[in-house]
């Protein structure tokens, strides 16, 4: 096996660049009714669009 | 008890969540909303589809509401409305190139008493014009016809759907009633070829359907026979329905949740770049988003403890992050739901991470095949809009003011510069590494030089408005501990070019054994490895990767290692097919084969160490595996010098890692091949390193002793005994073969042992035990105790 005395340079250009954040939330809405939504999308303005159904069931 | 007044419901939020505008809709008395989709010829308008019924105890019909940006109606039509048709609440709306393709399930009064249920499909125009409305009967089913569709697609050839149709598999149980789905149909709605995919055990239908690369991906729901708890399916096939893969998966239940659910899709995404399938389902209590990559391997699961039972729908953002809503109850009823996380599924609260369990059931492939029936019923219908008013929560959330400014890290020699783009005036820029502030820099970039390891360098834009949460990106590295010829380890991973977490870990265990490893992107390092050290004996790490994604060594890669070996090296080398690429320089030197009989196709949950039989002992290892379920080959060992040293726990025996010592048959060479990977381990895996570092070395010849010969004179005496209780007492230098000073043989060294050779030298007592009064060896001793220099010839 060669030896050689000289020293030997391991250069290792090994970047990673992510994104860490981004905004995050939890949100909840709702009225006084039972709402259950089923489908979320996004909207053109970067904001959301959600279907769903309300049920007029109060619990007390 | 009158009957519950259900609409459907449309709320606008903005990019923070919060409740831009919010409205009811009522079309018939009863109305359910199952989901929207931007509008095809107008992305700032909606399409609500759901199912609508009267009071007066007519059935139920499909609608949809097509409205402007603020969410008023523009047009709205019912389809199927008649007495002998009643709509499934889970209906799916697509966009395709003009109007679109709605799906769902209907029950069909036969006149017999039975009705069937059955998958429909309905396609429309931009100005909700029926084109045309198919429901489709599964051929050759006797009995109660139970069918439904739950998703459905365009693409080139027409629309593909997936639901489930009665189980056509001939020799299920009874309980299998039910299986998963594809069909696929022409642009008109006839059908060309249709699928089933039929697990033995259990109901199965597929709720959400994906476009993959290759094919398609399902997520479905799983009833395990007699147990109700439904587990859930993921599966993989080729463009014409072929399964490529299919995984039942434990503890999560799919997001769709069945024909009786209005949940909608939205559950099964493909996540760019590489393909990995992501869908939010549940874990009973919570909501959850999974991702698995395209073979099927789960890769992150986070659970969100203020969801209901599962989540219904979720979107890939942008910037990398996921949205996901589902019902949540607020303590008296229940509520919307909406989580916005950032790439690694975190939110900020009330989550945690998971790890479900996984199995790959035998499962049969099917054709099936659908009779179409014409449902030509569209109406005119005027909607009530009612504006609603709803309260707003925000459980948590991080508010982020400004973009973060992407940054890239540079080795140059020993230092790392980062550099980025500049920050916006005000902004504050502080530049971290590894979670600690380093400096406050104004300028875009900066030269650090951090010491060996891998660090993580982080840019923190904090933007003056004390409301606002610092924007950060970040960049990794590994700076290598030794750049010198005094390396004895190459670390060489081809299927990543970055350096991981488990370089980063066999670099660590090398360097704990008093290696010193480098990392490498290819072998050209190799003619150069163990310079100055001419003792020790350099080993090259390679790894290969996992399937498809292996590098397979070239010719002269072969070369460069036989190469490397014939001068004295050692090989370790894992990876898929690493025993059947083409035949290289290296193959005659490694002691093993391939064996084609196919893989374990993921039915390796651990392995077990072996004994080779060949002078490398592995049986104190053992673990469980978590690696690629996709591709783990058979190996044997082949020829004299070569044993096999894993094999698979959970399998049959068979061999999935073997060594070879080529000493035995006159060569100078070690190699241990392995199929499965060092980072799939759960277990000691740095002590695994470590023991193939031993294995991969010559055997080291056991040192020599005469047992209570302390001081390393020659000489047995009364001196050894002084030497002991100096080396007890008075902080004496060691001797130079600890071991020898362990008069007594019992692997400590204390007063006993000067009075074992006090006690035999001048009352004529008990005499030291072997090796005495002649050079031996104790391999157990000298490993707990040291030897460092023999005192024996």
């Amino acid at each position: 096996m060669k030896r050689p005395a000289q020293t030997l340079l391991v250069l290792l250009g090994l970047a990673l660049t992510t994104s860490l954040s981004a905004q995050t939330f939890q949100r909840m809405v709702g009225g006084v009714f039972e709402d259950e939504p089923t489908c979320i999308e996004h909207t053109v303005d970067d904001g959301y669009i959600i279907s769903g159904t309300q049920s007029e069931i109060v619990y007390t | 008890m009158p009957p519950i007044g259900r609409s459907a419901c449309l709320t606008k939020l903005d990019n923070n969540g919060a409740v831009v505008w919010n409205n009811a809709y009522s079309v018939l008395d009863v109305t359910r909303g199952a989901a929207v989709r931007r509008a095809t010829d107008d992305p700032t308008g909606y399409v609500l589809v759901g199912t609508t019924e009267t009071t007066l105890g007519f059935a139920s019909s499909i609608y949809v509401i097509r409205t402007d940006g603020a969410g008023a109606p523009l047009w709205t039509f019912t389809y199927g409305t008649d007495s002998a048709h009643n709509f499934m609440d889970k209906v799916e709306i697509k966009n395709c190139d003009t109007g679109y393709i709605v799906t769902g399930t209907v029950m069909v009064e036969s006149g017999l008493g039975v009705p069937e249920i059955a998958g429909f499909l309905l396609r429309i125009d931009d100005a909700g014009a029926l084109q045309w409305m198919r429901i489709y009967s599964q051929v050759g089913v006797t009995g109660f016809a139970d069918g439904a569709f739950k998703d459905v697609h365009q693409n080139s050839v027409g629309f593909v759907v997936t639901g489930h149709g009665v189980s056509q598999f001939p020799s299920g149980p009874t309980q299998n009633a039910r299986d998963t789905i594809l069909f696929q149909t022409d642009t008109l709605g006839m059908p060309l070829w249709g699928k089933q995919y039929a697990n033995l055990e259990g109901n199965n239908s597929g709720e959400s359907l994906a476009i993959t690369a290759d094919g398609y991906a399902i997520v479905g729901g799983h009833l395990p026979p007699l147990i109700d708890n439904y587990t859930t399916e993921l599966l993989s096939t080729d463009s014409t329905g072929n399964l490529n893969w299919y995984r039942r998966i434990f503890t999560v239940q799919d997001g769709g949740s069945h024909y009786q659910s209005n949940v909608a899709n939205g559950t099964l995404r493909v996540l760019p770049p590489n393909d990995e399938l992501v869908f939010v389902g549940g874990t009973g209590p919570d909501s959850a988003l999974l991702r698995y990559d395209f073979t099927g391997t789960l890769q992150s699961a986070q659970s969100y403890d203020n969801i209901g039972q599962f989540g219904a729908s979720f979107l890939i953002e942008p910037s990398g992050g996921f949205t996901l809503t589902g019902p949540s109850s607020n303590g008296l009823n229940r509520d919307y739901s909406v989580i916005r996380t950032d790439a690694n599924f975190l939110s900020g609260c009330h989550e945690g991470p998971f790890s479900p369990p996984s199995d790959t059931p035998p499962i049969e492939v099917v054709d099936i095949e659908y009779t179409p029936i014409n449902v030509d019923v569209a109406l005119d219908r005027t909607p009530v809009v009612t504006p609603l008013v709803w309260i707003e929560t925000v459980l948590c959330q991080s508010s982020i003011c400004v973009d973060p400014a992407p940054i890239i890290c540079t080795l140059t020699a020993l230092d790392v510069v980062i550099t980025w783009d500049p920050a916006p005036v005000g902004v504050v820029v502080e530049l971290w590494r590894d979670g600690v502030l380093l400096a406050f820099v104004p300028d875009t970039t900066y030269t650090d030089t951090p010491g060996p390891g891998a660090h993580t360098y982080e840019l923190h834009l904090v933007d003056p408005n004390p409301d606002c949460d610092p924007a950060i990106s970040s960049c990794s590295l590994l700076v290598p501990s030794i750049i010198s010829a005094t390396a004895t380890d190459v670390l060489v991973d081809f299927a990543r070019p970055t350096i991981d977490e488990i370089d980063v870990c066999i670099a660590d265990a090398l360097e704990s054994v008093g290696r010193s490893p480098i990392t490498g992107l290819d072998l050209s390092s190799l003619t150069d490895l163990g310079a100055a050290q001419p003792d020790v004996t350099p080993i090259a790490w390679l790894q290969l990767g996992e399937f498809p994604a292996q590098h397979a060594l070239t010719q002269a890669e072969g070369d460069q290692l036989a190469q490397f070996l014939s001068s004295g090296g050692s090989l370790y080398i894992e990876g898929a097919d690493v025993a059947f690429d083409p035949p290289t320089a290296l193959s005659s030197m490694d002691g093993v084969v391939g064996v084609d009989d196919g893989d374990v196709f993921g039915q390796v949950p651990g392995v077990v160490g072996l004994d080779s039989g060949v002078g490398f002992d592995a049986t104190a290892f053992s673990a469980s595996y978590r690696g690629s379920g996709r591709s783990i080959d058979h190996l044997s060992p082949d020829g004299a010098g070569a044993g096999a040293l894993f094999e698979n726990g959970g399998g049959e025996g068979q061999t999935t890692a073997v060594f070879y010592d080529a000493t035995v048959t006159g060569g100078t060479h070690r190699v241990l091949t392995s199929s499965t990977s060092l980072e799939g381990y759960d277990g000691d895996t740095g002590g695994w390193i470590a023991g193939i570092v031993v294995g991969l070395s010559p055997p080291t010849a056991e040192p020599q002793f005469v047992r209570g010969e302390c001081n390393g004179d020659g000489l047995y005496d009364i001196a050894d005994g002084i030497y002991t209780l100096s080396l007890l007492f008075t902080s004496g230098p060691d001797g130079p073969c600890q071991v020898a000073c362990d008069a007594n043989g019992d692997a400590l060294i204390d007063l006993a042992d000067a009075i074992t050779t006090f006690s035999y030298l001048l009352l004529s007592g008990t005499p030291p035990a072997a090796p005495f009064p002649n050079c031996g060896g104790d391999s157990t001793g000298v490993a707990v105790l040291g030897c460092a220099v023999s005192g024996c010839p």
